[in-house]
């Protein structure tokens, strides 16, 4: 039966939604509920191997304040309405701003841009959740703060708030986010508002500089979860160093991975290199400055020695380790013997600085994002397949040598069984390593979206057998990835979530928590 | 910035001597034959960069001429085609193109570009309050081993894949037609976000876009309509990835002597399948000739009799990727 929605929350009748819709109205404005197909289709675009109609969105509301939160939240109760919130919406390869259910409404806090508070000598800001990390780079550029952000690959266009409750990453020593948040304004599902950490003391001070305050720290039951509605988020800025120094050594064998980490550990943990390296694999590099169509035709994945012929082509290694170091010259200079001391060993590593590569594009980009640049080159991923599909598989590593290379060499052969190509980097940690791999697929071809589907499945079927957990997901294999912690993790999740949430309105889905 | 914002201008692909295109202002795509106001719309084209965007201009040029044409004897004011070239791309110039949009309101805009960029170009639609009426995503590859496939299940060498608001607003009937003129088996699926309702009323009208076409209808959970030519509609579903143990309906099915013939009547025939396209997102974004199929998805399937591979006209794009866009802001 025809509808005026393009979709409904599930199990709620079209008179019902009127109903809500109408409230969400009063409480906003006409212009700030979306129902119309033409503004609900920016929403939709998953990238995920099923079909978008299972992540469709039924409204879109635009809140600009707390309040309004309060009371949409009050309407979801009321009718038993789901919402899905997004900052900014820009997780690509995770779901984007789709919801995870079918029928959800998207809560879009775009709107909320405020640029709250950035303290120069503290070094910290105070945002809103649509701020974006062009806003604030612009705002620190334009008042010479002297101040760094840390971003991840899509950085204009994302957020800090987004990014990091979706643990994100980013490139600079900075670059785990999480760890640099300090204190959240949440808005609970009854409505209630909660200032973490020291923010729950009227009058003070410290609600960005001290993140535990008192009693069990709760901030981290906000991040990848459905508990709350975050309104304000505070984190910590790097004080712009004296001196950077960005360097990119190139392996010539994928065995080579083994040394990189071995070498790079102990100057991770010791802070020589204090950055979150990037070791990319030539597949990760290429699509910023080659066509996959010129080195392989056909069905299949990419063999080896394309992949040689693509790397001599255009003076890549197979892997190349992004990394910079940061201070004064002295300390760059003293960091830099240490470095190029450890790395020249061997004599497999090519170790280059900006000068000895010139305009190299994707020296550029890493080297843009290492100091926390605005730069969207790295998306160029999604030219290499082309038609659109792409998921994130994201696995944890210790970072040692064997278990990158053996976790490397397991995912190359499963993509390889379904005709998918290895498109992979570690992002390294002090002591463990983000395996980030792009599954990358064409829908137009439907026999390649139902490989990509059954490979992405097979990917965390067998990692999770051996032990690897994944950290994060899109939102069509959340359930799969909870599953994969156990089931007293599971009911630790839904029993937080029955105590918070108990009409179950908060992102139903989000990390398989319901 | 090199944002490069010019006129739509004759000879694009030559690059001689331009001048501006002037055509009459465009009626609105929702406008019935009842209305008695003439909505005027500005229209324009961002090209992103792309090895195909002269072809893609090329077709848009032929689609505004011939809208244009079709408004001519009203009182309308001529309004220009204004294209804007990302010399660098949208991911080096995506604030430029933020701005753009930002400062566009009221402006529908067809856009051509990589996959990259349209994953991002989506993001700033969104960011900007923009309408999104149609996006399509095109391969054209030159897997050789697959030109003996396309027997069994491989699916054809060039594949469009929309998602769009509604059949009105969907190129997929427009470039059918056209694409079968060029003699390269194709795939076409279109899904519809926006109501299907019918009245009771089924699609009738197919011999207006694709007379070489067998038209089947499923009316499962989702209304779908499949448009098969030179296969079987279990070939057609196996190739589309669509379930082949659905029962279709046929409503409509080729006249006599039209099978395997040119089928578009109309001065103007594409040089290839990029400029095909051009049109037909043009044509579909400016609302003209869509036929209206209520239904939630459709599907053409078109198999040539011909070897693909002879066919020069293809040869220039033989391996190509990229995305289309109706977006109003």
């Amino acid at each position: 039966m025809a509808s005026k929605y393009i979709a409904l929350p599930k199990g709620i009748s079209e008179q019902t939604f009127d109903a809500a819709v109408r409230d969400f109205s009063r409480v906003l404005g006409d212009d700030a509920v979306l129902t119309a197909p033409e503004r609900l289709a920016p929403y939709i675009k998953t990238m995920m191997p099923v079909p978008d109609s299972e992540h469709t969105l039924s409204a879109a509301l635009m809140a600009t304040t707390v309040e309004q939160i309060q009371k949409i939240l009050a309407i979801c109760n009321k009718y038993k309405i789901p919402i899905w919130t997004i900052s900014t919406g820009k997780n690509l390869g995770y779901g984007s701003a789709a919801p995870a259910e079918r029928g959800q409404v998207v809560l879009d806090l775009k709107r909320m841009n405020r640029i709250l508070e950035v303290d120069k000598d503290l070094a910290y800001a105070l945002v809103e959740p649509g701020v974006t990390y062009q806003q604030l780079y612009d705002y620190i550029k334009e008042r010479n703060l002297g101040l760094w952000l840390s971003v991840p690959a899509p950085s204009a266009i994302a957020g800090p708030t987004g990014n990091t409750l979706d643990r994100g990453v980013g490139y600079t020593p900075y670059g785990e986010h999480f760890l640099f948040a300090c204190g959240m304004e949440v808005v609970l599902a009854n409505g209630d508002v909660l200032r973490t950490g020291m923010g729950s003391l009227p009058n003070s001070n410290t609600w960005q500089v001290f993140k535990w305050g008192y009693g069990p720290y709760l901030d981290g039951i906000f991040t990848q979860s459905n508990y709350g509605i975050v309104t304000k988020f505070g984190f910590w800025l790097m004080p712009a160093p004296p001196a950077y120094k960005p360097f990119v050594i190139r392996y010539q064998n994928e065995e080579d991975i083994e040394e990189i980490v071995e070498i790079m550990r102990p100057l991770r943990i010791n802070g020589v290199i204090p950055n979150a390296v990037v070791i990319a694999h030539a597949l990760y590099e290429a699509p910023v400055i080659a066509r996959r169509s010129d080195y392989v035709t056909g069905p299949g994945s990419i063999p080896d020695a394309a992949v040689r012929k693509l790397v001599k082509d255009h003076n890549l290694g197979i892997w190349n380790v992004y990394a910079a170091l940061y201070g004064t010259e002295e300390q760059i200079a003293l960091n830099w013997k240490i470095v190029t001391q450890a790395f020249g060993k061997s004599g497999r590593g090519q170790i280059l600085t900006q000068r000895e590569v010139g305009d190299d594009p994707a020296f550029a980009y890493r080297a843009a994002l290492m100091r926390g640049d605005m730069n969207l080159q790295e998306f160029s991923l999604y030219n290499w397949r082309g038609g659109g599909g792409s998921m994130w598989f994201a696995p944890v590593s210790q970072a040692r040598g064997s278990e990158t290379l053996k976790q490397m060499s397991l995912t190359k052969q499963i993509l390889a069984k379904h005709g998918l190509d290895y498109s992979g980097e570690f992002i390294v940690g002090m002591r463990d390593m983000h395996h980030i791999v792009d599954v990358l697929y064409d829908k137009t071809d439907p026999a390649q979206e139902k490989a990509a589907y059954a490979c992405f499945d097979e990917l965390l079927t067998v990692f999770s057998a051996q032990g690897y957990g994944t950290y994060r997901v899109n939102s069509a294999f959340m359930d799969k990835v909870a599953q994969t912690y156990g089931p007293v993790q599971r009911q630790v999740h839904k029993t937080l979530k029955k105590a918070l949430d108990p009409n179950g309105i908060l992102a139903p889905g989000k990390s398989g928590i319901r | 910035m090199d944002v490069n914002r010019r006129n739509l201008m004759k000879g694009i692909l030559a690059g001689g001597t331009l001048a501006t295109f002037g055509i009459p202002r465009l009626t609105t795509a929702g406008m019935g034959p009842g209305s008695d106001t003439v909505k005027t719309r500005a229209c324009t084209l961002l090209l992103g960069n792309t090895p195909v965007d002269d072809a893609f201009a090329n077709g848009v040029s032929a689609a505004y001429s011939v809208s244009s044409a079709a408004v001519s004897n009203t009182s309308a004011q001529p309004a220009t085609l204004e294209v804007v070239k990302l010399k660098s791309g949208l991911l080096v110039k995506v604030r430029q193109v933020s701005e753009l949009l930002a400062t566009s309101r009221g402006m529908r805009w067809v856009a051509v570009m990589d996959d990259a960029s349209a994953a991002v170009f989506t993001e700033i639609v969104r960011t900007a309050g923009g309408r999104l009426l149609s996006r399509g995503t095109h391969v054209s590859s030159r897997n050789v081993s697959a030109y003996s496939a396309f027997q069994s299940d491989s699916p054809p060498l060039l594949r469009h894949l929309w998602a769009s608001v509604s059949p009105e607003q969907s190129p997929g009937a427009i470039l059918a037609p056209r694409l079968v003129g060029n003699h390269k088996s194709f795939s076409i699926v279109e899904d519809f976000l926006g109501e299907t309702r019918s009245n009771g009323e089924t699609s009738s009208g197919s011999h207006l876009f694709a007379p070489v076409f067998r038209s089947y209808e499923s009316t499962g959970p989702l209304a779908t309509h499949l448009h098969c030519s030179g296969v079987s509609v279990s070939e057609g579903c196996g190739l589309l990835g669509w379930n082949r143990s659905q029962r279709w309906t046929e409503f409509s099915s080729p006249r006599d002597g039209d099978e395997g013939t040119q089928t578009v009547q109309e001065n103007w025939h594409p040089a290839n399948w990029v400029e095909a396209l051009g049109y037909a997102v043009t044509r579909a974004g400016l609302g003209a000739g869509t036929l209206q199929e209520y239904c939630a998805r459709r599907g053409f399937v078109y198999r040539a009799r011909q070897g693909e591979w002879r066919n020069m006209y293809e040869s220039i794009f033989s391996e190509e990727r990229f995305t289309s866009f109706i977006v109003e802001v």
